[in-house]
């Protein structure tokens, strides 16, 4: 069938994805959440945080840039995208949030660098993940409505 | 009215809503993360809970405060932009003694001692798993069920509703419910008796037949159309009947208006004098929370029994308070309550001491104590503090010399009462009178939150009542010292700031200052609040205290932390130090729950913690109710604590009404919620004595004050 073949696929590439350890349990609990009567919500979820992702990295880019490097806002920054990546799954994200954030506390400019630096890769390879992960949904649901009618 | 619904609201409404529970607990959400806000609204509509979110702390408190029984439980974010989560936390858990769970990405053991130190009942890692919520339930139940004896927090909150029902309005099911557990039993029936009667009883709807009579809950809305009454037949005209009817409100006899008006216009005369301190704390205080403002709605009844939490006592404060927002804040508009009771009672101490005392109670409950009636009471009071003022007030009264009336704002000392909120600074008359300051002090300490000037003041300013009379009552002022000391346990606990940081006025405060010795021990307790939790653990350092003092007064605050002590207040205290430290307000709750409750010490030590909650709520009202006379049952210890506590803190309202009456029996009444803080003061007998006297002086005062 489409739809267990897609499913199957689906389940696939996302134990790949927490092989690398880009993904954790958590993001079958967020799975577990979508239901009959909102199958969007793992979509709307992902795409949110995307949203929300690539909001904070860009402004965290800017305070790291800026001619004096915004510690506070920073590491206030960091720590919100820590939470966000943990709640979705994005554990490796969420580790180089948090380090990301250790650096900033401790006014460390290189750190943060080398810190952004990761974070961005990790984010990276995570979002793609998850943009593939939506477009399996996508068409799960597509599918699903499809059967139905 | 709004107690009522507060009260009796959450009673019926948890009935009801626990049918099935934890299926439908209700939750309010709060993470400024959409993300992890949509999936905590997901997990937990999948545990079957009915779920609200707000993505911003102020968002969330407002819809708490609008009606704080729509919700059974809440989680919220520990990093939030707009406000510290943790401080959301202890505004949650003083305001509406609600159980909070902290939910944070850090799992930082420091933070999460914070947040239990905060008063939180769990705490969480981000991502949330499901598993964990579906316990979260316990946490309410928990809260509800939990003895009324021990527990501040959770249990406190039936408890406490009942308790405070009587003393005064269940302080917030916080402090009430440790104190009401067993206090307040003997309060409730005591206090049934006393004044309570057409109170709005809403309090005590949750468990009207364990509480003590219920007591009338000046909320701001009902305080607004007393005021609205009053001005349309004209202040001088107005008697109680035709106010009564003109209120046209169920359940409200003229009784209960006519120690409200009594405290009323001892606060309308504290703020003619402090007009301009008020106006300052006033915007100071009602800006500031808007609590408070939902206070000043007493004109520093406010809520009285915010005041309670307010502590404020200061009666006199609270009369400055004007603000009455600033009362409202005080946590427990008890603080107003008080106030004006106390403020009343205190002041008069001229032989008062016990008034004084009682006033500071008083006023440290009714911390709102708007009306100047209370003033005597020290509005301040704010939740328990305000006893302890009361108790100072006791001590206050001792102050007699006060000038009874020196400041009316002797009373003042309920804004000291903790939490900022009481600001008491409207009694800063008080405050400075009450100096009660043990109540004041508290608010002190707390003032210094949020007043600030009441802060400190209060919490001495109540002390500072009269530092002559403070003899008198420094014996009280031990009280305040003690409430210093209590302060800081209270603040700690009761955080004096949260009272109302109405910061009254107090400013004023002490410069009787007699208490001002006193007041030391508050001023200082502002500080100490965070440190001390509680002092009263060692309630019996503050008893002891009291006892030094001899005065009465110290019973008052002592009396608080005594009842602390003497009641299970020790543990509570205990508890509350813990509590206080983080939450000095919460334990005002506590002091204001044990005061109104047992007797005030309970309220005390619990009611710091809870009080600050309570004291915010109940604390007036308990504070005041027992002060008034409610606590008159409580006449246990020496009575006078109670009665001076309760009178006072018997909120203002009955402090009103109970002045006249209860001059003793305010004092007595006043007892029962203060009476257990009083009577573990009061014990002293001397209490009684001076009760007798000046009838708590708050009668005298409050009289004097009135007249």
């Amino acid at each position: 069938m489409v739809g267990t073949d897609l499913r199957q696929q689906l389940n696939n590439y996302i134990q790949s994805m927490r092989d690398q350890g880009i993904l954790d349990n958590q993001f079958q609990s967020v799975q577990a959440l979508k239901t009959e009567e909102n199958p969007h919500f793992v979509l709307e979820t992902v795409t949110g945080f995307c949203n929300d992702a690539d909001n904070g990295i860009a402004q965290m880019t800017r305070y790291l840039e800026g001619p004096v490097v915004d510690f506070t806002n920073l590491t206030g920054l960091s720590h919100f995208l820590r939470g966000s990546s943990s709640s979705i799954g994005g554990i490796r994200m969420a580790l180089a949030c948090r380090d990301l954030r250790r650096a900033s506390e401790a006014n460390n400019k290189q750190g943060c660098i080398e810190g952004m630096a990761r974070l961005k890769h990790e984010y990276n390879s995570l979002k793609e993940g998850l943009n593939n992960i939506s477009q399996i949904e996508r068409q799960m649901i597509g599918n699903a409505q499809r059967g139905r009618q | 009215m709004t107690v009522e619904d507060q009260r009796g609201g959450v009673v019926s409404k948890d009935v009801s809503h626990y049918d099935k529970f934890p299926v439908g607990m209700r939750v309010l959400a709060v993470d400024d993360d959409p993300i992890c806000l949509k999936l905590l609204e997901t997990l937990l509509r999948k545990c079957q809970y009915q779920v609200t979110t707000a993505n911003q702390a102020v968002i969330a408190l407002e819809m708490l405060r609008e009606n704080r029984d729509k919700f059974d439980l809440v989680i919220s974010d520990v990093n939030m932009p707009d406000m510290d989560g943790f401080k959301l936390l202890e505004l949650v858990g003083l305001e509406m003694d609600l159980p909070v769970i902290m939910l944070s990405a850090h799992s930082d053991t420091k933070l999460v001692m914070k947040g239990i130190t905060h008063g939180a009942v769990d705490y969480l890692l981000k991502p949330v798993r499901i598993e964990e919520l579906k316990n979260i339930w316990q946490h309410v139940i928990r809260r509800k069920k939990i003895d009324p004896k021990d527990q501040n927090k959770s249990p406190n909150e039936d408890k406490a509703r009942h308790g405070n029902s009587e003393s005064g309005q269940g302080a917030s099911s916080l402090g009430n419910a440790d104190q009401n557990g067993k206090n307040s039993r003997k309060r409730k029936d005591q206090n049934e008796d006393e004044e309570e009667e057409g109170d709005e009883n809403g309090n005590d709807s949750e468990d009207p037949s364990s509480q003590k009579k219920p007591r009338v809950v000046w909320s701001v809305e009902l305080h607004r159309k007393f005021v609205t009454a009053v001005n349309q037949l004209g202040l001088e005209k107005a008697v109680p009947k035709k106010i009564l009817d003109l209120m046209d409100v169920e359940g409200l006899t003229r009784e209960n208006v006519a120690s409200h008006l009594q405290k009323y216009r001892l606060y309308l005369k504290r703020i003619s004098s402090v007009a301009t301190q008020q106006a300052n704390m006033v915007a100071a205080l009602g800006g500031k929370d808007s609590s408070y403002l939902r206070m000043a709605s007493l004109d520093g009844f406010g809520e009285f029994r915010n005041l309670a939490g307010s502590g404020r006592l200061s009666g006199s404060t609270l009369s400055s308070y004007a603000p009455s927002g600033m009362f409202g804040r005080l946590n427990s508009p008890a603080g107003l309550n008080l106030r004006g009771i106390t403020s009343s009672g205190l002041i008069q101490p001229s032989g008062q001491n016990l008034s004084s005392s009682i006033n500071t109670f008083g006023k440290l409950q009714p911390t709102l104590l708007p009306s100047n009636q209370s003033a005597g009471l020290y509005q301040g009071i704010p939740t328990s503090l305000e006893l302890n003022q009361l108790q100072q007030s006791k001590c206050a009264t001792g102050i007699g010399d006060f000038d009874p009336i020196k400041d009316s704002t002797g009373f003042t000392v309920s804004g000291s009462f903790p939490d900022n909120r009481v600001t008491v600074g409207s009694s800063n008359s008080l405050l400075s009178r009450a100096s009660s300051n043990p109540l004041m002090l508290q608010g002190n300490s707390q003032q210094t939150h949020n007043r600030g000037p009441f802060g400190n003041q209060s919490s001495l300013g109540v002390a500072s009542l009269n530092p002559e009379s403070f003899d008198l009552s420094i014996g009280g002022s031990s009280n305040f010292v003690n409430h210093n000391r209590s302060d800081e346990s209270w603040q700690g606990a009761v955080q004096l700031s949260r009272f109302s940081s109405n910061a009254l006025p107090l400013s004023e405060p002490f410069n009787h200052d007699q208490m001002a010795s006193n007041n030391l021990g508050i001023s200082s307790t502002s500080p100490h609040i965070g440190n001390s939790p509680i002092e009263f653990p060692s309630t019996n350092v503050v008893s002891g205290r009291l006892e030094d003092s001899g005065d009465v007064c110290q019973e008052g605050l002592i009396g608080n932390v005594v009842h602390n002590m003497t009641y299970t207040s020790k543990q509570r205290w205990e508890e509350y130090k813990q509590d206080y430290n983080p939450n000095m307000n919460h334990s005002f709750s506590d002091i204001n729950s044990m005061v109104p409750n047992n007797g005030i010490v309970s309220p005390l030590g619990r009611s710091l913690d809870q009080n600050s909650a309570i004291c915010g709520r109940s604390f007036d009202v308990s504070l005041i109710g027992q002060l008034n006379g409610g606590a008159m049952s409580n006449a246990q210890h020496s009575e006078f604590e109670n009665s001076a506590v309760d009178a006072k803190i018997k909120s203002n309202e009955d402090c009103l009404l109970g002045q006249t009456k209860s001059q003793d029996g305010f004092i007595q009444n006043g007892y029962e919620s203060l009476d257990d803080i009083m009577n573990a003061m009061m014990k002293r007998e001397q209490n009684q004595t001076v009760l007798s006297d000046g009838e708590f002086g708050i009668n005298a005062y409050s009289l004097g004050s009135c007249i």
